[in-house]
This record gives C-alpha cells, structure tokens and sequence, in this order.
C-alpha cells in the first residue's frame, strides 16, 4: 500500500537544531537542507513574487526594510536577498532552492500569493526540468476563487498540479465547499484540508471523486497516529503537511510498515 | 462594578484549567515540550480586557494585563472569545471572517488554539473514562 507522502512545513518545522546546535529558522536554505537530510518526502513553502518578478521563498506577505514596512512585490530581488532571517542567513528565492537539490528526487509544494507567482514557479522549474515535482497550493486563508488563482496558470501550462486547500471559513466541509466545478475544469488534482475540519467521511468522499487528499497543521501525536491509521479501499490519505514532519515519518514507519 | 469584573476574570478560569491540565496530564504534557516558546497577548473588546498566555518548551502560563514582546496579538469580542475556549466556535474559521484578528505569524496562532483544543480534548476524554 503506498504510504502517505510526508512534506517538511517550511522546511523542517519546528524546534530544529543542526550538529553546532544552532536552532535552525523555517523557510531558510538550512531548514530546506535539514529536513531532506533528516529524510522527508518533499518540501512545503510559502512563495511570492518580488517587484523584478523573482520568486521569493517567504512566509511574510511583508518586509521591514530600515523601518518601513512594504510588501514583497514593492522590493527588488537584491534588496530581498540582502535582508538576513534571524539566523543571519539571507532570505532565499527559488532558484537557491531548487539549485540546492538539483538531481535529487525530492518535491516541492508552494502555496502561492497569486498566478503570477504560479507562472514563474512553472517557468523556472521547467528550466530545472523538473515540472513534475511541483504542486502549486491555493491557500486557506486565500479568500480568492479557484477560477481567480489557477486559470491563468493552467492556460500557461496544462501539465503541473494544483492543489486546492480548502477554505478555511467553512465550519463543516462538504461537496459545497470543494468548488467541485473549477477542480474539474481546471484539473486540480488535490484537496487539502486543516486536520481539524478532517474525518473519514470526507476522506471517502474526496477519495471517491478522484482526488488527492491531503491534510495540514498536524502537530500532536495521538491526531497524527488517527490520521495515518485511516484507510479507505487499501489507500492511506495521499499526503500531510507538518511543522513536526520527522515525528510523523516515525509514526509512518510505525503504523504504515 | 465588582461582580462585572469578577464575571469578566471569569475567562480566565480556562486558562487556570489548561495550565492545571498541562501539570497533571501526561500526554498534554509531552507535548507542550515539544512545542516552541511562545508569548500571546490578547486583546478583548466589548468589554474592552487583555491578558496573556506563554506556551511551550514544557511552559503554559497566563496572566491579566500586558506582556513584553508577544510573538503574536490576538484580538476578537469577548464574547467570541468565550466561544472559541468553550469550543463553540472553531478560531480558523473566525480567523478567515476576519472576526479574529492575529498580528504575528499566524501560524503560531494556529499552534496556539491547537494547542488549547488539544488540551480540552483531553480533559473531555479523561471524564468520560
């Protein structure tokens, strides 16, 4: 049975130090580093564009820069690139990213601020040959249709997955809330909710429809052991997302063997 | 005026539950190890009280007033509030309908409701055994 496929949040999550105990900062290339070597499946972040069109790895939809306070698209990538994370180490673009792993069978899933941001990544990851590992997310908290961050994206290119993590303004999810129509239109592949709106029925339902499932925000031990016990039809739930992802791969090995 | 207050402090009875939770209870307890140090303020309206709340690193701590360099501000209606700790409401979805507001990473926002959830959860489970 294929196991569930585990991505590192922004990296390798929460509460990492590397050999010099140096605790290491989410969204920065050690972070990247550490939870491939620590072994996770692909790795999930947060993408956007800078003013010149450079993919900005970044969870902030803001920066500070000496004082003032301007969104990413406002900045220049150079001007990006000299600001340091907490760690000291510069914020990364894609292209560091995906430098990093060149020839290295590992995937990435970007949730992405817009399709414009969508389009870059497809370009660039085409230059790297590398088209087939990579998803592109439509965020939770994104009050934006499907049709309004995916179509411009799926005109541009036919072939790279999208995924639809549900909104998070509904209090119980169901077909309504899917926006089932655009996920066949646009061939969105993935759905992907918060492990707290999650249950077997909808996992059924989404397997049953044909898609993906995915959950996010798994943190605890007992919640995670539920989810990847669950089967439905000798399937495990396709993927999780956590900011403890080396706690879940040992699970996995545990429940999934 | 002092019954006002007193019902008004009353929220922070919750927290006095998680904090006693989070000493007695083994699993809660293994995982606010796990979990970063972080410092949240929050800030009720309607009527207008603030208090904060320090979790992880094996830490929870909750206190009225202000705190020193909060990670993240958390701001709603009192009344909100009230349902979200008695699992009323779920904080995403108030989060979303913007009826909650976080300053901050809000993934740590997320981390912290979790956090509480996951505690009730576990004090709900323990009476029922």
């Amino acid at each position: 049975m294929k196991k569930t496929f585990i991505w590192g949040h922004r990296g390798s999550g929460f509460r990492n130090y590397n050999k010099n105990d140096d605790y290491i900062v989410q969204n920065s290339m050690k972070s990247f580093q550490f939870a491939i070597e620590k072994g996770v499946d692909g790795i999930k972040t947060e993408a956007r564009l800078s003013k010149d069109n450079e993919v900005i790895l970044c969870s902030s939809q803001k920066l500070s820069v000496n004082g003032v306070v301007s969104p990413i698209n406002e900045l220049k990538c150079d001007l990006i690139k000299s600001m340091k994370l907490e760690n000291d180490e510069p914020i990364p673009t894609l292209r560091n990213l995906f430098d990093m792993f060149k020839g290295l069978d590992i995937k990435y899933n970007f949730d992405i601020s817009g399709p414009g941001v969508g389009i870059e990544i497809v370009k660039i990851a085409k230059e790297y040959c590398i088209l087939d590992k990579i998803e592109l997310a439509k965020s939770s908290v994104d009050p934006r249709s499907l049709k309004e961050i995916f179509l411009e994206i799926r005109n541009f290119d036919k072939n790279v997955l999208l995924a639809n993590s549900v909104s998070l303004r509904y209090n119980k999810i169901g077909k309504a809330n899917l926006e089932l129509k655009s996920m066949y239109d646009l061939d969105v592949k993935v759905i992907n909710v918060n492990y707290n709106f999650a249950n077997y029925e909808l996992f059924k339902m989404v397997k049953d429809m044909g898609f993906k499932f995915y959950l996010w925000g798994l943190l605890f031990k007992e919640t995670m052991k539920k989810f990847l016990k669950m089967n439905y039809n000798g399937e495990f739930i396709d993927g999780m997302f956590s900011n403890f992802p080396f706690r879940l791969m040992e699970l996995r090995e545990e429940i999934q063997a | 005026m002092e019954i006002k207050t007193q019902k008004i402090d009353g929220i922070l009875k919750f927290y006095e539950k998680i904090k006693n939770l989070s000493k007695s209870n083994t699993i809660i307890k293994k995982e606010l190890v796990e979990l970063n140090l972080k410092k949240v303020q929050v800030i009720l309206n309607s009527p207008h009280y603030t208090y904060w709340v320090i979790f992880g690193n094996g830490i929870f701590n909750y206190g009225k007033g202000e705190i020193e360099n909060a990670d993240i501000i958390v701001k709603s209606k009192f009344s909100l509030m009230k349902k979200i700790l008695n699992q009323k409401k779920m904080p995403h979805t108030e989060f979303v309908k913007k009826n909650l507001q976080v300053e901050g990473d809000v993934q740590y926002a997320v981390v912290y409701f979790d956090f509480i959830n996951f505690a009730l959860d576990q004090n709900k489970k323990k009476e029922l055994e």
